[in-house]
């Protein structure tokens, strides 16, 4: 089960983004899917999703959980999102909708998918702050009243309030500080873990994925270029491509893992 | 080879900007013409200048002669669109009429762009007090229509080309200042003006190399709309009997003057209607494909080989 | 609240600054009043005696305090023709123009808004282009042009189809319902048709721009079609920008409703106006522009009060 991607096109208006992607994300792994700004990475995504522009061509398969995703309706790609897979993104600050209040934002794919009554809606929402770690009395704010790490966490607990099997999460740390980063990184990393779900990491930072995931990708200009175990990849890149984002992200990390990282570390299985 | 006189280079960069300009005039130009709806506002609006210039000195008929035993005749060999109620030739109107059209849609542009700049430049003034005073009286003023200006002006001026472009050049004007406003103040703000000006640039200098460059792009947008909404404006006003005075041809005279027939005579308010409608769509695709042109952001061939997508 | 303190001040100035503007076009422009509104070739003792009726003879800050009072009363003077009260005569017009531009906006909002949501949940290529092209093309006809051709195609005695009158307003007013309202429906139309293109391209600009941002996205990721992400949530996040530019239309939309009101001749506010230019009653033009500028300054802090109200990262103090 999971998610399983073959010989994936995607042409933007005609010019190609994804040129013949393979990747598999199985059920309760964590999958890296790391490249350069403009490798398409995010193409990926928005095709799993159903998100993709409406001047966007694909071609190929995308299999979720056996079902084949690629030329299906919206209304039916509809019924997935929020269910069947989460997402969370880059930016929650305008990602999320400025009119709705933290609780009614959560509750959404509830919602939407769920008849279920709004009592036990706003108990599960109040449940699944408390998990994801905003204070109770957030409830009625709305999303410009938070800091960026608040959001993203409202945004980290939109994706999981209905248990879905697979997380995206594309470049979910990139617009914050390095310190809440480093948070949001293990939060997410505990609770897919503590869910039993797969989750699909998008990031060009390889210093993130090290502890955020088990395998990964590297996309470059739509094409996969290298996959492996990511502590092999970051350890002997075989790739000019890989070994540029490897010593990038070496660079980085000399200065932010020597602060060992043990302790704020909430479960993450490394 | 490296040791190439400093002279050579110089020479280059000192003929570098005309050339660029050229050099990038032909790519915007090219650009244009290979999309669809670019090709067609170039098309129309070389038509219309080159038709309002052959006006001049040739039209079938002259638009005085007029012939109380053919009016409103049907379209024929000798008068391609008929003739109107005084039996003067229609085509001929409208040919003579592109030039009104075309002159008032020049200056009341030109007098838009002059105006709006002036604005712009009151509102990066580093006078506070004229630049509060310019923002309040932008946003007082632009709720007022520009036909209630022209009704105004018409009361000393009487019906004239002079009320429409000043009507429309005061309105437009101040609707560029109010778009142009925030790109102006970003560049006002900025280091680079900063250092202009502690190295003794004098205000209008700065305002002509910092500024106005930044501002170009709303500009160009905002030069069509104007145009477009001139031409509009004219056949309204003309209407109104604030516009073109009688006797004088244009589009807005040749749809007024059909008006009063229109339950008799129907197919003579087509063209002047299917004209100006033409030309204000050109107009309009026009600053469209201009600013989508001129934009390296949207057309790589402006920015050289590296013209990859973006994810 | 410190806001709507600075823009009720911005008011107030625009509505002197704009006092002022048209009390001084009409007298410091070439060309005397006087002599305009007692005709080009009228002897001069009538001009004179013209002149020191209206008052023109007195220094100009003493005219214009004096109409400013009479406005501050109430008091806009009197047609020069019947000898009526302006604000009465004006009152009368407005019973025609304000249904006018009422019905036209809403028959543009009920025509611009679907479309413009329409062409951008457009999947082909095909049919972005044909809503493209209606909006250009819709937007580019002139009123007086698209009346015409409406009248052509539905006008009782003339039309193809001909179901509507498409002249006069019936000398009962109001008091004929039926006849008043269907007198306005061709008028009402071409002006809705016409702003209708431009709230289209308004709509089809700002759900693009929202679009951009994110938020539709992250809608539909939590389960939203497409098309119900971009109308509940898209739309909804739209709508301040859409009140601002449509406030903005508004004072463009009274070109084409002057040239309807003629066209289809309707004693309307815009129709009335150009009649006493017409017999060069500048006490009653003086007035009735000072009257038109107060209703759009009006429009416009409307708009602007609203466009906050519908945004709550606009909080009440900060700019």
């Amino acid at each position: 089960m999971g998610v399983v991607i073959n010989d994936l096109n995607v042409a933007v208006s005609g010019t190609p983004i994804l040129d013949g992607v393979h990747l598999d994300v199985r059920d309760g792994q964590r999958v890296g899917l790391v490249g350069p700004s403009g490798s398409g990475k995010s193409m990926i995504s928005r095709a799993i999703m159903g998100l993709l522009p409406p001047t966007a061509t694909c071609t190929g398969s995308i299999a979720l959980n056996g079902r084949q995703l690629v030329g299906l309706p919206d209304a039916e790609l509809a019924a997935l999102r929020g269910a069947a897979v989460g997402m969370v993104f880059q930016n929650p600050g305008t990602a999320l909708n400025p009119l709705l209040t933290v609780g009614r934002q959560i509750a959404l794919p509830l919602e939407l998918h769920y008849d279920v009554s709004a009592g036990e809606r706003e108990e599960r929402v109040r449940a699944m702050m408390h998990k994801v770690g905003l204070a109770d009395d957030l409830y009625k704010r709305h999303p410009h009243e938070l800091s960026g790490g608040q959001q993203q966490r409202v945004g980290i607990a939109t994706a999981l309030i209905t248990s879905p099997r697979l997380i995206i999460a594309d470049e979910p740390t990139t617009a914050l500080d390095s310190m809440t980063q480093r948070h949001i990184v293990d939060l997410l990393v505990s609770l897919v873990d503590e869910a039993g779900a797969a989750l699909l990491f998008i990031t060009h930072d390889f210093s993130v994925l090290a502890h955020a995931t088990q395998y990964c990708y590297v996309l470059d200009a739509g094409h996969i270029v290298e996959q492996g175990r990511t502590s092999a990849l970051l350890d002997a890149p075989r790739t000019p491509q890989a070994s540029t984002l490897v010593s990038a992200a070496r660079a980085l990390t000399l200065h932010a893992d020597t602060t060992s990282t043990e302790g704020t570390s909430t479960g993450g299985r490394r | 080879m490296t040791d190439t006189p400093n002279n050579g280079t110089t020479t280059a960069s000192a003929t570098g900007a005309p050339r660029g300009f050229m050099r990038r005039a032909g790519v915007v130009i090219r650009t244009m013409w290979a999309r669809g709806t670019g090709r067609f506002a170039l098309i129309v609006l070389g038509a219309w200048i080159l038709v309002s210039l052959v006006s001049l000195v040739w039209t079938p008929h002259s638009i005085w002669q007029t012939n109380g035993y053919h009016v409103w005749a049907r379209p024929s060999a000798d008068h391609w669109l008929g003739t109107d109620g005084t039996g003067a030739d229609v085509f001929s109107w409208l040919m003579a009429g592109s030039r009104t059209n075309l002159l008032i849609v020049v200056l009341t542009v030109l007098f838009a762009a002059a105006f709006g700049l002036l604005l712009v430049a009151m509102l990066v003034s580093r006078h506070t007090a004229l630049a509060h005073g310019s923002v309040v009286a932008i946003d007082a003023l632009i709720s007022i229509p520009t036909v209630l200006i022209a009704l105004m002006l018409a009361v000393p001026l009487g019906a004239s080309v002079t009320v429409i472009v000043l009507a429309c050049g005061f309105g437009y004007g101040l609707n560029l200042a109010r778009v142009a406003r925030p790109s102006a103040m970003l560049a006002a703000r900025s280091m680079y003006v900063e250092s202009a000006r502690a190295n003794g640039a004098s205000a209008p200098r700065v305002f002509f190399t910092h500024i106005v460059p930044n501002i170009m792009p709303v500009l160009i947008v905002q030069c069509s709309l104007s145009a477009g909404t001139a031409v509009l404006a004219e056949a309204g006003l003309t209407y109104l009997g604030v516009g073109v005075p009688s006797g004088v041809p244009s589009w807005g005279h040749s749809l007024s003057t059909s008006v009063r027939f229109i339950n008799i005579y129907p197919l003579t308010v087509l063209w002047p209607g299917l004209i100006v409608t033409i030309a204000v769509v050109a107009l309009n695709l026009f600053g469209d494909a201009l600013r989508e042109a001129a934009d390296p952001l949207t057309n790589p061939r402006l920015r050289g080989a590296d013209g990859r997508r973006h994810q | 609240m410190r806001y709507l303190l600075r823009r009720l001040a911005l008011f107030v100035l625009a509505l002197a600054v704009i006092s002022a503007v048209v009390f001084l076009a009409l007298r410091v422009l070439p060309g005397d009043i006087a002599t305009i509104m007692a005709g080009l070739n009228s002897p001069p003792e009538r001009v004179a005696a013209l002149r020191e009726q209206l008052g023109l003879d007195r220094p100009l800050i003493v005219q214009y305090g004096d109409w400013i009072g009479g406005l501050l009363r109430g008091d806009f003077g009197t047609t020069m023709l019947t000898g009526q009260p302006v604000a009465s005569v004006v009152g009368a017009r407005a019973q025609v123009t304000f249904p006018l531009i009422i019905l036209g906006l809403a028959i543009a909002i009920a025509i611009g808004i679907p479309l413009g949501c329409a062409s951008v949940l457009a999947t082909s290529a095909r049919a972005r282009g044909v809503y493209q092209a209606v909006a250009i093309i819709g937007g580019a006809v002139p009123a007086l042009w698209g009346g015409l051709i409406l009248i052509l195609l539905f006008a009782r005695g003339s039309g193809l189809l001909p179901i509507l009158p498409a002249s006069g307003f019936p000398q009962g007013g109001w008091q004929e319902p039926a006849q008043a309202l269907a007198s306005l429906v061709l008028p009402a139309l071409t002006v809705g048709i016409i702003v209708g293109a431009s709230i289209m391209r308004y709509t089809r600009s700002a759900l693009q721009s929202v679009a951009s941002t994110g938020t539709i996205d992250m809608a539909m990721a939590c389960g939203m079609a497409r098309r119900q992400a971009l109308i509940r949530v898209g739309l909804r996040l739209a709508m301040p920008q859409l009140v601002s530019v449509i406030g903005l239309t508004f004072a463009e939309m009274i070109t084409g409703v002057m040239v309807i009101e003629n066209l289809f001749a309707l004693p309307g506010i815009g129709s009335g106006l150009v009649g006493d230019l017409g017999h060069r009653d500048l006490i009653a033009v003086q007035s009735e522009l000072f009257m038109l500028a107060v209703f759009f300054l009006v429009i416009g802090l409307f708009v602007d009060l609203t466009h906050r109200a519908l945004d709550p990262r606009l909080g009440e103090d900060d700019d």
